[in-house]
């Protein structure tokens, strides 16, 4: 809602500059988003009284115009050719930017210097008229600020109204607020109405409302005689400093009581309605299917059985608080007008104007909720004005059609006590009295409890709390003394699926991974990659691009994308993400908690790649002591499934060359995804510490030179069972401590093909004693032996 | 055997002294302190002195020991110093930094504030990202059709067609807001309660760069005997004041959300001009932070709480927003690009 502050002062007396009225709205709840100064740019542009106009000597178009601007008689060049003498013209003077950007420099045309230019409105930013200059009314001075001259030496505040407070959708009810906190009462505004007989040729509108339900009051007016013309500037100024543009006298004035008071009108061309038995019929009905209407923008409105519309005996004429129709249109040719002013339904409103994708200023003051019991006046305003500004006349009575008033405002009973309670404050009972009387509020009772109801105007009082708020904004929020919570304190419950997510988070930062956060929908391509098919995937029923069609199943298709965006700029790095994904269930989807994590290297193998991403996982058992033994299922050419104690919890993948190919030549990509809920299963108490031995390890490096069909796992399990044998009462472990690879695995030409030399590392300690180098020889020995013997190995010590 | 003892020493020490090289020191080491050393065979031999005096020479054979090895030590030290550190190192070469993981930042922030709000005895709390209309918006006082629903635009979510297990009786919609958490966490709770919940909400509208689809608001409900508005004030205040520092100016002023009454909002002065109007608080002076106010009565009972007993506060804040103020973080897409030249930073 844009508000002009001289609007304002018609019913209000103003205190302060605009910042401190800006300020005393906001902390009413009503927060102003801008101060905007409309005139700002025109306080240099003066008056001036055009005296001669002569022809310019050496050009035909142009013409040398004498004007006086307050002090000074001069000669200014001007090609405009709708001036006269007598006429009273803005002058922009050199050194003067308009709000066009134009900055005025002084200069000769065609041999003649011009002593600064005279302004078209568009120049100006007063309209769109670039042909002509810019007249004002004679009976302007001259010599003073064109902000001053037009009025427009204005602030306009830009205020958002919450949708409870449909009544500060106008400047009476904004006054109201402004009024209350500052210990003043509203000015009534007096339009005064003259009505005349009818002239015998004129037909009356006659009203018939079919669903009363729908309308629970309808006003009818007509005016006679009516000049459409446009409108004097003080209303067109009135309506662009509430951003609404200026039509016509007749329309002018619906729309300058719409925003006054905040109850929409319309007016009807009154020939238009079809004539019944002499009179003008109006009848609210709902549409029929198939009817439709060209509504004022132009469009045609296909309409429905739902929709409530103002209808004659013939066809529908308007959509019922929603907008007009063209065919019933006021313009220049009207003469006669029927001036509708109604209480319409909040809902049928909202519904039509959401089916039609229409919206305007009377719907969404409708959808919110008008002032029932000022539709009468608001009507007599109206009609008052049309008449004075048009030149017509108001015929004598109106036509009323009312249900009883809606019990929106039932009195609630509101306990004083509540006020220190709630709010946290004590007030006597006078002051909090005083606060609801100057909202408009009565109150009866006295002492703890009053019964307070509120004005018709308000559609938002229901409750005890919503007098409190009222008692809260106008005492001031601000002026509360902070206090602090006390009470009694619940330890909180234990959430074993967020301890998990936090700790995997600090775990992976840890093993070097930058968490990334993805959207929760993705593109139908992306949804090709998840491993779910598309019929799998819960769909965004109104997504607003491609990329949200589809709420993700896998974490995989943007962690992929975020690798091959990064590649342009890193050749190596770590990634993960813990999010929901969401797969089929009832009553809604179940929300899976995923990691997914990837690593890129340069100038790596697949599987070096794989072997990092498994040691991660590793490194997660142990950090976790999950003690799961993991297992890897090939289900496709670069894809596994993570086994876990023989169970599932996952996957793995290596990226494809072909997907990497156009960003890198040389980076290796693999990504694993894990369900956090299976993971979470897994979690045990806290093991206790297992001793470590005291005796000297003594380290054996095997290089073991295998067919590249032969496993690490079967090489391993060979020296397990070795191990196995050195198993007594005193040694329960066996006498190998560790097995694992220290090195890269070597493949290469001094091999020869499908050949690969692993290099073991075999860790001997004994928990009871400091164990012999031959004792290490002989199991070192039988190792060896057995490896040749059933791997057709080759081994050499290093 | 004290005196050889002692000129051993002796002549150990200035040998020492004079030793130019580290070679020398490892040739004396060997003379000195070596199996065939004269100060070893003596140490052998002291078994075969009279009872008496064996404990007082060994021990004294034994400190010599000692000394000429710090010497030797100590020389060695001396020999390299000069020479040394200082020569062989470029100390303007850049440090190796380890590859290090980063922790995104709306995870760091989020934890932030999860500590000052459990610092004051509340508990974190989650629920679905896909909720029902239910919860959303009706049992938050927000009816179908009602103009309030206007305030938050809306995913809404359907399952795909021809697939049975997908079958839907309830509307579902992404949720555009965390509240939906305090009712979920009411239905198994009784008072008292003090809860926060963060988590990813969405909203239906284009994208720039304050608006995203996703982002992260921090839900939080107090629900007691004699909860009142200067409590909510003092809660929030001290939250503000442990984020933006304690001397941040804050604003609260009346505004309306349907499941609180009466509604508040918290502004904080703009910390960038101070008051005087800038870009990032479009001019106003004043940053908007967080939403709050009393439990709706109406919500109460949609909670099962009795509002003749207790009442409550909620608030809402947005995450992004907050965390990009405290980084200077001009674009809020920025978090969800998953670009390691952003995310390195934190």
């Amino acid at each position: 809602m844009k508000l002009s502050l001289n609007w304002l002062k018609e019913f209000v007396r103003i205190k302060g500059d605009a910042a401190q009225v800006a300020e005393i709205f906001t902390l009413l709840g009503f927060e102003v988003e801008a101060i905007e100064e409309p005139g700002a740019l025109l306080k240099k542009v003066i008056t001036a009284k055009i005296l001669k106009i002569k022809k310019h000597p050496q050009a035909d178009k142009l013409h040398l115009v004498r004007v006086n601007d307050g002090k000074d008689v001069r000669e200014i060049v001007c090609g405009a050719n709708n001036i006269e003498p007598g006429q009273i013209v803005p002058l922009a003077n050199e050194g003067v930017t308009l709000p066009n950007s134009q900055t005025i420099k002084r200069i000769s045309i065609r041999g003649i210097e011009s002593n600064g230019m005279l302004c078209s409105a568009k120049e100006l930013g007063l309209g769109t008229d670039h042909t002509g200059i810019f007249i004002l009314d004679k009976a302007t001075k001259v010599g003073v600020a064109l902000d001053k001259a037009l009025d427009l030496d204005d602030v306009v505040l830009d205020i958002t109204v919450s949708p409870n407070r449909a009544d500060c959708l106008s400047v009476l009810g904004l006054a109201r607020e402004y009024a209350a906190k500052t210990g003043q009462r509203v000015k009534e505004k007096k339009y005064p109405l003259r009505e005349f007989a009818k002239p015998r040729d004129l037909s009356l509108a006659a009203l018939k409302i079919n669903e009363p339900k729908l309308c629970s009051k309808y006003v009818a007016r007509t005016i006679y005689g009516v000049k459409v013309q446009d409108s004097p500037w003080w209303l067109k100024q009135r309506l662009l400093s509430a951003g609404v543009r200026p039509v016509n006298n007749v329309v002018d004035v619906t729309n300058y009581i719409l925003m006054e008071t905040g109850q929409p009108l319309h007016a009807f061309d009154a020939d238009k309605i079809s004539l019944i038995r002499g009179q003008r019929q109006i009848i609210v009905r709902l549409a029929k299917d198939g009817e439709w209407l060209f509504t004022l923008d132009g469009e045609k409105r296909q309409l429905d059985k739902t929709m409530l519309v103002i209808a004659d005996s013939q066809k529908p004429l308007a959509l019922a608080g929603v907008m007009g129709g063209r065919d019933t249109e006021v313009t220049p040719g009207t003469k006669n007008v029927v001036l509708e002013a109604a209480v319409f339904n909040p809902l049928a409103v909202r519904k039509a104007s959401r089916r039609l994708g229409l919206r305007s200023e009377s719907s969404g003051r409708f959808e919110r909720g008008i002032d029932f019991e000022a539709v009468e006046k608001n009507s007599d305003q109206a009609a008052s004005l049309i008449a004075k500004i048009s030149g017509g006349r108001v015929a004598r009575g109106k036509v009323v059609v009312s249900q009883k008033r809606p019990k929106n405002n039932k009195a609630v009973i509101f306990n004083t006590g509540q006020v220190s309670s709630l709010l946290g404050v004590d007030l006597p009972t006078s002051q909090i009295k005083k606060y609801f009387n100057s909202l408009g509020f009565t109150s009866a009772g006295s002492g703890k409890k009053l019964k307070i109801t509120a004005p018709s105007w308000r559609h938002d009082i229901f409750y005890e709390a919503d007098l409190i708020e009222e008692v809260g904004r106008l005492y001031g929020y601000n002026r509360l003394n902070p206090t602090y919570l006390k009470g009694e304190l619940r330890p909180a419950e234990f959430q074993p699926e967020t301890d998990l997510v936090e700790r995997l988070k600090d775990e992976m930062v840890r093993l070097g991974f930058t968490e990334v956060y993805n959207y929760s929908f993705y593109s139908e391509d992306k949804a090709a990659e998840s491993g779910f098919k598309t019929a799998e995937h819960y769909q965004v029923a109104n997504p607003l691009n491609r990329e949200q069609k589809l709420m993700r199943t896998s974490l995989w298709p943007w962690l992929k994308n975020n690798i091959i965006k990064n590649l342009g700029n890193f050749d190596e790095f770590k990634i993960f993400e813990i999010g929901q994904v969401f797969w089929a269930g009832e009553p809604r989807p179940r929300e899976v908690p995923m990691i997914g994590a990837a690593i890129v290297q340069k100038k790596s193998s697949p599987e070096k790649a794989f072997r990092e991403l498994r040691g991660i996982l590793e490194s997660l058992n142990q950090a976790f002591r999950f003690n799961a033994l993991f297992d890897f299922q090939p289900t496709g050419d670069s894809s596994y499934q993570i086994m876990a104690n023989k169970s599932p919890i996952g996957v793995m993948r290596i990226l494809s060359r072909s997907d990497i190919e156009k960003f890198s030549d040389t980076a290796t990509a693999a990504f694993f995804e894990i369900r956090l809920d299976l993971l979470g299963q897994m979690l045990k108490p806290s093991q206790a510490y297992r001793s470590y031995s005291p005796y000297p390890r003594i380290v054996r490096d095997l290089a073991v030179e295998v067919n590249e069909s032969v496993k690490f796992s079967d090489v391993a399990r060979i020296i397990c069972e070795i191990n196995r044998q050195t198993i007594s009462e005193p040694e329960p472990m066996g006498l190998i401590s560790d097995i694992n690879i220290f090195d890269e695995v070597y493949r290469g030409a001094k091999l020869g093909p499908n050949k690969k030399s692993l290099p073991i590392r075999l860790v001997f300690q004994s928990r009871r004693r400091t164990l012999e180098n031959h004792e290490v020889d002989k199991i070192q020995g039988r190792i060896s032996g057995e490896l040749q013997r059933k791997l057709q190995a080759k081994i050499r010590g290093i | 055997m004290k005196d050889q003892l002692k000129s051993i020493y002796e002549e150990a020490k200035i040998k020492i002294e004079r030793a130019s090289d580290s070679a020398e020191l490892e040739r004396l080491f060997i003379e000195y302190l070596g199996r065939k050393s004269k100060l070893t065979n003596l140490l052998r031999n002291i078994k075969n002195l009279p009872v008496q005096e064996r404990g007082e020479t060994g021990n004294l054979a034994n400190r010599i020991r000692q000394a000429i090895e710090s010497g030797i030590r100590t020389r060695r030290q001396g020999l390299k110093a000069p020479t040394g550190h200082k020569t062989l190192i470029d100390r303007t070469l850049p440090g190796i930094m380890p590859a290090l993981g980063h922790y995104h930042p709306l995870t760091k922030f989020i934890r932030l504030v999860e500590s000052i709000f459990i610092s004051m005895g509340f508990e974190v709390v989650s629920g679905p990202e896909i909720e029902l209309a239910k919860y959303n918006f009706d049992l938050l006082n927000i009816p179908q059709d009602h103009p309030a629903r206007d305030l938050w635009d809306t995913y809404y979510i359907k399952a795909a067609q021809g697939n049975k297990s997908f079958e839907q009786k309830e509307q579902l919609l992404l949720r555009t807001q965390t509240s939906p958490v305090q009712i979920r966490a009411m239905l198994k709770r009784q008072p008292p309660v003090r809860l926060i919940a963060p988590g990813r909400v969405f909203r239906h509208e284009a994208t720039d760069s304050s608006h995203e689809s996703t982002f992260y608001q921090c839900e939080g409900l107090v629900i007691d005997a004699g909860v009142k508005v200067t409590d909510l004030i003092g809660t929030l205040s001290i939250f503000l004041k442990r984020i933006f520092g304690e001397n941040v100016k804050i604003r609260v002023r009346p505004e309306y959300y349907p499941f609180v009454e009466p509604g508040l909002d918290f502004d904080i002065r703009c910390q960038l001009c101070g008051g005087q109007g800038c870009s990032v608080c479009s001019q106003r002076g004043w940053l908007e932070i967080l939403g709050s106010g009393l439990v709706h009565p109406v919500v109460l009972k949609n909670m099962g709480v009795d509002s003749k007993k207790f009442s409550g506060f909620a608030f809402g804040l947005g995450l992004d927003r907050l965390m990009m103020l405290s980084n200077g973080v001009k674009d809020i897409r920025l978090s969800y690009l998953g670009d390691l030249r952003f995310l390195r930073q934190f």
